[in-house]
């Protein structure tokens, strides 16, 4: 009879931390994986349009009185672009995007480069180059590596 | 009873298993749709920083546009395109030849060109749709007068300039470079119509685009078809298509050997015949699926030609189910024509880009003075940037305004005031001819080279720069001491332009075109 009871209470106490550790596992479960799924959205949804921002800051940005990094951009191939205009926006695209690596590219070639390669953030910019029929708009593509933090 | 608790326990250890499942399986799917949800709110955002990255763009496109106009017009005296009846020299226009005067619409032709410049930007932009830009403004530096242009207000749809002489301005020409133009009534390249050499055909496929005044249609590039027919001795044209598929246009163009008779005619049949076609034409579509004869849709539209010999005319749009839409707009000044629709507007407003003069003619505002060197672009369109698709719709004001640097005003002031308005050259051969009392004695290369240092000169002001150089100096062999003179005017704006020319460059534009002139009126033309 003593047997039988203490196997009862055994069976109980076993049923009782299963549905016990089921009911906390799954509530912790649940919390964790929502938690998980807002940082990855926010993260996605973060970078992608922080970077295409980033590419908008940049070309507000003034190089100097009279020029705008927009027209540094845009007029390089008839002005020419020298090393005081790359240094500018390489060192604007760093700080703003606290990146130790970057490209800068469009559909032919690289605008600026540095020596590591970039992968992990791409924005896309559009900028209106100056009259020649046969190619106005330019797409340039901003690919960089942000700093782990 | 032992193998019952191991068989309870072994439930409870499968529901927790399920359990776990469920709640994997739960999120994992939650995870899917809540990706999709951020994949979408991803597009959406970027498509915003898009609009915001077109906004940033428009005012450099604007100005790239403007200065691209300013190289073009400029480099061809004024003109986007030389129409066929200015006299031209070494194939520069001649703004003024003896007592006649040929100016140029110099400031409206770079603000037409500048528009249709812009336009074509618009269209090259793939992911967003830019509307059609159609109207501007000129602000003189930061504000001061400005210079306001609209090609499409108000309902301004036929224009037409009929002269006492027989000839007619104001149709639309074909020329070089794929460009309709308003212009002499003729068709400089037949051929290119099929209607002569044994050749023709009742559609052509052409470009059209970069027109002046109320014949401006947007969308260089564009295939529109054109038709044609030869009526009663006459040539027609006419098309539909965009930017205004619910209208037709037309114009009527004489053809060499087909008469005055309703195309010329001063009478006030004749002129009414010419709107009646003109009209017509615009219309044939509507009036063939209705069923009416012409002669019907003009009466039923009361339609009344408010032109005159010396007089510009503009035929307003005609709306087949809207009668009182019609309107004619007439300078004050001028007896009132009779008819229904007719406005008469006041000295100093304007219809479209054309200004009611105090002496009741229609004139190009041109007389605009800006003192410094900057103005102020304003783009304006009755459309809306967009971006769609299925997830969303965004929209975006698509006016957009520069200060851009330029002697714009002040390089055709200078011309008009210098060239056209008081003849310095005329006056200066005048002061050489006297001063130096030329005799039927006088060696022809004395004068001619007395003529050509007195007239040869430069001068600046401020950031333009003239340069007047005698090209060509006759003096007539009769002994009557006549000279005439051709003389080549180069006006440039010395700050930097970006223009394009077929190698990307900077540029000053430089304004040219040819003065003749004589001491008197009947010397023969050069």
């Amino acid at each position: 009879m003593e047997m039988k009871k203490g196997s009862l209470l055994l069976t109980i106490a076993a049923l009782g931390i299963i549905f016990t550790s089921t009911i906390i596992i799954g509530t912790v479960l649940i919390f964790l994986t929502f938690k998980f799924h807002i940082d990855i959205n926010l993260k996605f949804e973060y970078e992608k349009s922080f970077s295409d921002l980033l590419m908008l800051s940049l070309l507000r940005l003034n190089y100097n009185s009279t020029y705008s990094a927009y027209k540094v951009l845009a007029e390089r191939g008839v002005n020419g672009f020298d090393d005081n205009m790359k240094k500018f926006l390489s060192d604007k695209i760093t700080l703003m995007a606290d990146a130790d690596c970057f490209r800068l590219a469009n559909s032919t070639s690289y605008i600026l480069n540095t020596n590591c390669e970039a992968y992990k953030q791409a924005g896309e910019a559009f900028i209106f180059k100056p009259y020649n029929p046969n190619k106005l708009v330019e797409e340039m593509t901003l690919t960089y590596n942000q700093v782990e933090r | 009873m032992k193998g019952i608790s191991v068989v309870v326990i072994a439930l409870a250890g499968v529901i927790f298993g399920l359990s776990l499942e469920a709640i994997f399986l739960s999120t994992s799917i939650r995870m899917s749709v809540e990706r999709s949800i951020s994949s979408q709110e991803v597009e959406i955002l970027r498509a915003i920083n898009k609009l915001e990255m077109v906004k940033i763009g428009l005012p450099y496109a604007l100005e790239y546009s403007f200065q691209q106009a300013f190289y073009d017009v400029s480099k061809n005296g004024g003109y986007y395109s030389i129409p066929a009846d200015i006299p031209t020299y070494n194939n520069l226009p001649v703004w003024r030849k003896y007592d006649k005067t040929y100016q140029p619409g110099y400031v409206a032709n770079t603000i037409q060109t500048t528009l249709n410049n812009l336009n074509k930007y618009a269209a090259q932009v793939e992911f967003a749709n830019l509307p059609q830009y159609t109207g501007m403004d000129i602000l003189c530096g930061g504000g001061g007068p400005s210079y306001k242009y609209v090609f499409e207000k108000p309902e301004v749809c036929y224009y037409s300039l009929v002269t006492g002489h027989g000839s007619r301005d104001g149709d639309i020409t074909w020329s070089e470079g794929s460009i309709l133009e308003r212009g002499q009534c003729a068709v400089a390249n037949p051929d290119c119509w099929g209607l002569f050499g044994g050749v023709r055909s009742d559609t052509i496929r052409f470009h059209v685009g970069g027109c002046s005044d109320e014949y401006y249609f947007h969308g260089d590039h564009k295939e529109y078809e054109v038709s044609s027919v030869e009526v009663g001795g006459h040539s027609y044209i006419w098309a539909s298509g965009d930017p205004k598929p619910e209208e037709s246009w037309a114009v009527e163009c004489c053809m060499s050997g087909s008469g005055t008779e309703g195309c010329n005619s001063d009478s006030d049949n004749g002129q009414r015949f010419h709107a009646n076609n003109v009209f017509n034409l615009a219309n044939k579509d509507k009036i063939d699926l209705d069923g009416a004869s012409s002669e019907d849709v003009v009466k039923k539209f009361n339609l009344a030609w408010c032109g005159n010999k010396d007089r510009n005319c503009l035929l307003c749009h005609v709306d087949i189910k809207d009668a009182s839409k019609t309107k004619w707009y007439v300078c004050e000044g001028y007896p009132v024509p009779e008819g229904y629709g007719v406005v008469v507007v006041k000295a100093g407003e304007r219809v479209g880009s054309f200004e009611c003069g105090y002496d009741g003619q229609w004139i190009q505002p041109t007389n605009v003075f800006c003192p410094v060197d900057t103005v102020t672009l304003k783009a304006t369109s009755s459309g809306l940037i967009s971006i769609e698709t299925e997830l969303y719709k965004a929209y975006e004001n698509p006016n957009t305004s520069q200060v851009v640097k330029s002697n714009l005003f002040n390089v055709f002031r200078i011309a008009r005031e210098r060239f056209v308005e008081e003849d310095t050259i005329k006056s200066t051969i005048e002061n050489v001819v006297s001063a130096n009392e030329f005799t039927c004695n006088s060696d022809n290369s004395t004068v001619r080279s007395r003529v050509s240092s007195a007239i040869t000169s430069r001068f600046s002001d401020g950031n333009v720069y003239v340069q007047i150089t005698p090209v060509r100096v006759v003096i007539k062999p009769d002994c009557n001491s006549t000279v005439a003179v051709a003389v080549e005017v180069k006006i440039k704006d010395q700050l930097p332009y970006l223009a394009y020319d077929g190698t990307t460059a900077y540029r000053n534009p430089e304004l040219r075109f040819y003065v003749i002139t004589s001491n008197d009126y009947s010397f023969q033309p050069i």
